[in-house]
């Protein structure tokens, strides 16, 4: 089987190879260029999106801002707390990991609620088709749902739903802040991950004006502000505040008359937008809060005109005179204390 | 107000050219050589071109449908292209060639790189030239035109034809379904004196040669050619510089030796260069943007196709010098890009804004 | 005499025999005025008025905001019935004064210098220009006193004066070539006098020979030039005008006047006689109303603050759904949303299209026919500027000169896919001065 020509080839070829690969290894060695290895244990544990929400452009940009120290340890938001602390590890810092935030479409004016006013022909974009007559939508701040922030998002956490409203999921969210920057009309902002109550609105306008543009704007009736004090006024528009330290009760969103207050204990984002089983659901729910908000009243109502009632033997005069209307046995009008 | 207005950017008006109207105008142009090739040589002309141009449409649907994309084959371009490659390929190419060369042109040259616009070559070209490499025997096999009972092969008369037309026996020969090298053929197999052997070259306007569909109707190409030009579908500025350079090139090459070359009518008037200067060379995707440019290539193209058809491997030079020169367009674009108003050099940007 | 004009350019259906013939028709003032304080380049001019008062026609109702803002004066009597933010043909709320119009136009006094206007000096003329309100009426709304005031290291040796009317549709400074041929001819006297130019030019385009006929008539007797130019868009803007009348070539990111000239439109020229004879204001301007939706299309002299409503309601015009209304004319006008929008300083015409001329198609792949670069008057490369403008590359983008890009619109109209290049090239430049922006 072997002839001498094949052990000949062999042999020649095997010591060729021989050859070429010493000269490799050595070669390696003398060209070797010079790394620093916690580069690449860096860039084993970046989660390697290259999304730029660090400032720096892709992962091997931030890992070597990390190693000039021209980079913030805490600047990767895909990452999370769990990077935070390996970057920690890595570069020999102990580390805090900063609050995880989400991205939160300030807006829930689809087609429906907010319908537009005018056929918008042209390019896919919101930049653009903002820049078209002020943007075809009834309202001037709402969301226009040509997908622009959809495609700047690496995470595909965002989808634009047929009725024209962008949505954000906050699993594939990692605030990175694309899309942020991206959208002429600031309607995203970045919110505490753990919120879990946001107001859909960001149009400041007057209360009939933003009723006249849609159906589901905040119409400054101050309502919820009186639910939580978490809750408070930016002039014509509710907030949930950054800074209040207070609980948000199931009854802001429920006592919100436009049903501007999405409460993700309630209901999940999609439903709320897109469902109508969700938002009549809701509707019931409103009705049977309001009606047991005028129950708990009127017994409340009950109990003070009871407890007043108790020292009528005596004559005091103030008390009649500071009594207020309903609160006696005669019925008034209204009803409404 | 209710009245739903449409809002878009400025401009509010067109000039009412389309994609379609470009390309459907372009297949026009070449419906007279089209007819003329069908006329010429029957059958075998009319089942290739229609197999090509239909194989084309049926990849480009298919590729759209597989890419998702909206569809596109209402546009024309990819029936120009069956054209095209049709009217360059041999009349009687067995059919399965021809959708081969259709799958090469469509799917490989154009939808591969994503679709209308993004293609580097031009895909009859790509098309042509990978069945020229892939069936060499099939693609030089050439019918003799059906009207020419009378005619003289190689000095012999032409004895019997088969249903097709072809020859079957020439002079006292007897052969088997023999098909007759096109003149470009002759003139590299038999060398150096055969140019007295030559046709006269009146015989080429009228077609009366054989040759593939697309050579034998040079007038009717021209005609079209200026149709385009004066309906501004194409610029002068390639077919000018690719025609003056072929006839330049040759007019020279027969100076110094007219025993040995050709004169520039035979040049301009055979193979594909009439085709090549109107229809192939001047496809807006694979050439350059810029009146330089365009000027550029045309110049190339013309150099390479005589230096191809006189010194090269093959008889005919056209579809090569074409893809050559699709590949130096970015850099005949970049060298020739129009100077911005009142700027210095080409790629100004102006002062910081 | 055809000048040869500039390099690119196209030749869109012009569409002026609809209404270059009418001569120009005051229209009613309607009931209610809106005057933007904001209806020029630069800061918005101030109120001087409040809500109650009453003014007068011709009274100064806001002053300017800045050195380069304008004045604005009531084009109507009556009384100041509010001043809050009001619809604008730019698509935004903007703050406006409202006049309830008491139809009794009551003026107020003028004073002007008469024909003895070249005995004043520079300054005092260039004053009267300011106070009177008046800023470019051929579309830019630069106030005129700013370019009245070239800074004094620039030597202005010629003025222009732009009767190209290079727009499709619109014949409003035909019409006031027409019927105001010593007027415009005189503004540009004065203009020359402000700006010690020696020499005067008047540019119009060949398809209104009888405008060439009286403004040549009307400039007898003084050195000015009067040229023919030809029929091609974009010939009205400034560096293709001084490009085919002067054969001078701005430099990129250089203005008109460090090439020694200053060009102003026929209307401003005709309001900046007014103001310094008459020392009238600038009350009203010319506005044709056409279009394919508007049966009777007209010139009118339109006060300033007049509804576009009112307009087309005196037309007999009716919007109907998915047709068109634009401010200005189509090539670079503006797309309105309704109607209820107030003619400004800068609407030259009010173009309603049918559903038919409508309708923009969508777009296809690009095909690189070149179409585009053959088009541009800037010799820009559009097609390079639309696919950077799409892949968001900025630095390229500034590199191929999109700021250099003028909006006229002339890509677009030729290219064959319909891509939008205008709206693509102005997203590049919001992008360009962004990352500007971010770097300082």
């Amino acid at each position: 089987m072997f002839t001498n020509e094949t052990l000949l080839a062999l042999a020649i070829l095997g010591s060729i190879g021989l050859v070429m690969s010493v000269l490799l290894s050595i070669g390696k060695r003398i060209f070797a260029v010079e790394t620093d290895d916690r580069f690449d244990r860096l860039m084993d544990i970046l989660p390697g999106a290259n999304c730029g929400g660090c400032g720096f452009p892709g992962c091997s940009g931030f890992a070597q801002g990390l190693i000039d120290g021209t980079a913030k340890p805490t600047a990767c938001p895909p990452g999370g707390p769990e990077v935070t602390v390996l970057i920690g590890e890595i570069m020999g810092v102990k580390l805090t990991p900063g609050e995880p935030m989400v991205a939160v479409v300030g807006c829930a004016g689809d087609h429906s609620a907010a319908p537009p006013v005018a056929n918008y022909q042209g390019l896919r974009d919101c930049r653009a088709a903002h820049a078209v007559a002020g943007g075809a939508k009834s309202c001037a701040y709402g969301c226009l749902g040509l997908g622009t922030c959809q495609t700047a998002c690496v995470f595909d956490a965002i989808t634009i739903t047929d009725t024209g409203l962008a949505i954000i999921d906050r699993d594939k969210c990692t605030a990175c802040g694309a899309c942020i920057e991206i959208c002429p009309r600031q309607i995203i902002r970045l919110h505490p991950k753990r919120d879990e109550v946001h107001v859909l609105c960001i149009n400041p306008d007057k209360p009939k004006e933003v009723k006249a543009v849609c159906t589901v704007g905040c119409t400054a009736c101050k309502l919820c502000t009186r639910q939580s004090e978490r809750l408070v006024m930016d002039e014509r528009l509710a907030v949930v505040s950054p800074e209040v330290k207070a609980d948000i009760p199931a009854s802001c969103a429920l006592v919100c008359p436009q049903g501007t207050i999405f409460d993700l204990r309630q209901y999940a984002l999609s439903d709320w937008i897109l469902d109508p089983a969700a938002r009549r659901d809701f509707e019931q729910r409103q009705e049977a809060w309001k009606a047991e908000e005028k129950a708990r009243k009127a017994a409340a109502r009950e109990k003070k005109s009871a407890s007043k009632a108790k020292p009528k033997a005596a004559p005091d005069t103030n008390t009649d005179a500071n009594a207020e209307p309903g609160t006696d046995a005669t019925p008034s009008a209204g009803g409404e204390a | 107000m209710s009245t739903p207005l449409i809002v878009s950017a400025s401009p509010h008006a067109t000039s009412g050219a389309t994609t379609p109207k470009i390309m459907w105008s372009v297949v026009l142009a070449l419906a007279p050589a089209t007819a003329y090739a069908i006329w010429l040589f029957g059958y075998p002309a009319l089942s290739v071109i229609a197999a090509t141009v239909f194989c084309c449409v049926f990849f480009e649907a298919l590729c759209g449908l597989a890419m998702r994309r909206s569809p596109t084959i209402t546009d024309g371009s990819a029936a120009l292209t069956g054209l095209i490659l049709a009217l360059s390929l041999p009349p009687g190419l067995p059919l399965w060639i021809c959708a081969v060369g259709a799958f090469v042109a469509i799917v490989i040259s154009k939808a591969i790189f994503g679709g209308l616009g993004q293609n580097p070559f031009n895909p009859a070209m790509a098309g042509r030239v990978f069945l020229l490499i892939a069936f060499p025997a099939d693609l030089t096999r050439w019918l003799v035109p059906q009207q020419h009972a009378g005619d003289t092969l190689f000095g012999e008369p032409v004895t019997a034809l088969d249903a097709q037309g072809r020859i079957t026996e020439y002079g006292l020969t007897n052969v088997d379904a023999i098909t007759a090298a096109t003149p470009i053929g002759l003139l590299r197999e038999k060398g150096a004196n055969i140019v007295a052997d030559l046709p006269g070259n009146i015989e080429f306007l009228l077609g009366h040669i054989n040759g593939s569909a697309g050579e034998t109707s040079a007038f009717l190409l021209l005609a079209g050619g200026i149709f385009l030009l004066i309906r501004r579908v194409i610029a002068w500025h390639i077919p000018v510089a690719y025609l003056g350079t072929v006839a330049l090139f040759a007019a020279i090459t027969h100076l110094v030796d007219p025993s040995a070359y050709a004169g520039p009518a035979f040049h301009l008037l055979s193979g594909g260069v009439m085709m090549g200067a109107w229809f192939i060379a001047t496809d807006y995707v694979t050439s350059p943007m810029f009146p330089k440019g365009r000027i550029l290539f045309g110049v190339g193209a013309g150099i390479l196709t005589m230096v191809i058809r006189l010194w090269g491997g093959y008889p005919e030079g056209v579809s090569f010098a074409v893809l050559l020169m699709n590949a130096c367009v970015p850099f005949f674009n970049a060298w020739t890009r129009p100077k911005p108003f009142g700027a210095t050099t080409a790629t100004s940007g102006g002062p910081q804004p | 005499m055809s000048i040869l004009t500039f390099r690119g350019g196209i030749h869109p259906r012009y569409n002026k025999e609809r209404t270059a013939a009418l001569a120009t028709k005051p229209l009613a003032a309607p009931d209610e005025l809106v005057l933007p304080l904001s209806q020029h380049i630069g800061a918005p001019a101030v109120a001087t008025v409040s809500v109650g008062d009453t003014v007068l026609r011709g009274q100064t109702i806001a002053q300017p905001g800045g050195f380069v803002s304008a004045a604005i004066h009531a084009p109507v009597s009556g009384t100041v019935s509010a001043i809050e933010p009001r619809p604008t043909g730019n698509g935004t709320l903007g703050d406006a004064i409202v006049l309830a119009n008491d139809h009794q136009d009551t003026e107020t006094s003028y004073s002007g210098l008469g024909e003895d206007w070249a005995q004043a000096d520079a300054a005092t003329l260039r004053d009267m220009v300011a106070r009177a309100g008046i800023v470019g009426l051929g579309g830019a709304a630069f106030p005129s006193h700013v370019k009245l005031a070239p800074p004094p290291d620039r030597t202005i040796d010629t003025v222009i004066i732009n009767g190209a009317e290079c727009e499709p549709w619109l014949t409003a400074d035909h019409r006031l070539m027409l019927e105001s041929a010593t007027a415009v001819v005189s503004g540009l006297r004065i203009i020359q006098h402000i700006l010690g130019a020696p020499n005067g030019v008047i540019g119009i385009e060949a398809n209104k020979p009888d405008a060439l006929r009286a403004i040549s008539q009307a400039a007898t007797g003084t050195p000015i030039r009067v040229v023919s130019l030809a029929v091609k868009y974009p010939q009205g803007g400034e560096k293709q005008l001084i490009s085919a009348c002067l054969k001078r070539r701005v430099p990129q990111g250089k203005l008109p006047m460090d090439v020694g000239v200053v060009v102003h439109n026929t209307g401003t020229a005709a309001a900046i006689h007014r103001a310094v004879v008459d020392g009238r204001p600038l009350l009203e301007r010319i506005v044709t109303v056409t279009g394919t939706a508007v049966s009777q299309p007209a010139n009118y002299w339109v006060r300033l603050g007049t509804p576009v409503a009112h307009v087309l309601q005196h037309c007999q015009t009716e919007l109907t759904p998915a047709g068109k209304l634009i401010l200005g004319g189509p090539m670079m006008g503006i797309a309105q949303k309704h109607a209820d929008i107030p003619v400004v300083k800068s609407t030259s015409g009010i173009l309603v299209l049918q559903p038919k001329d409508a309708t923009t198609r969508p777009a296809s792949p690009c095909i690189r026919c070149g179409r585009c670069v053959d088009a541009c008057p800037m010799f820009l490369v559009p097609q390079e500027l639309g696919a950077f403008a799409r892949l968001r590359m900025i630095p390229e983008a500034r590199a191929a000169a999109a700021l250099d890009c003028m909006e006229c619109g002339s890509c677009a109209h030729a290219c064959p896919a319909h891509i939008p290049l205008v709206q693509l090239i102005r997203l590049a430049k919001a992008d360009i001065h962004a990352a500007a922006r971010k770097k300082m």
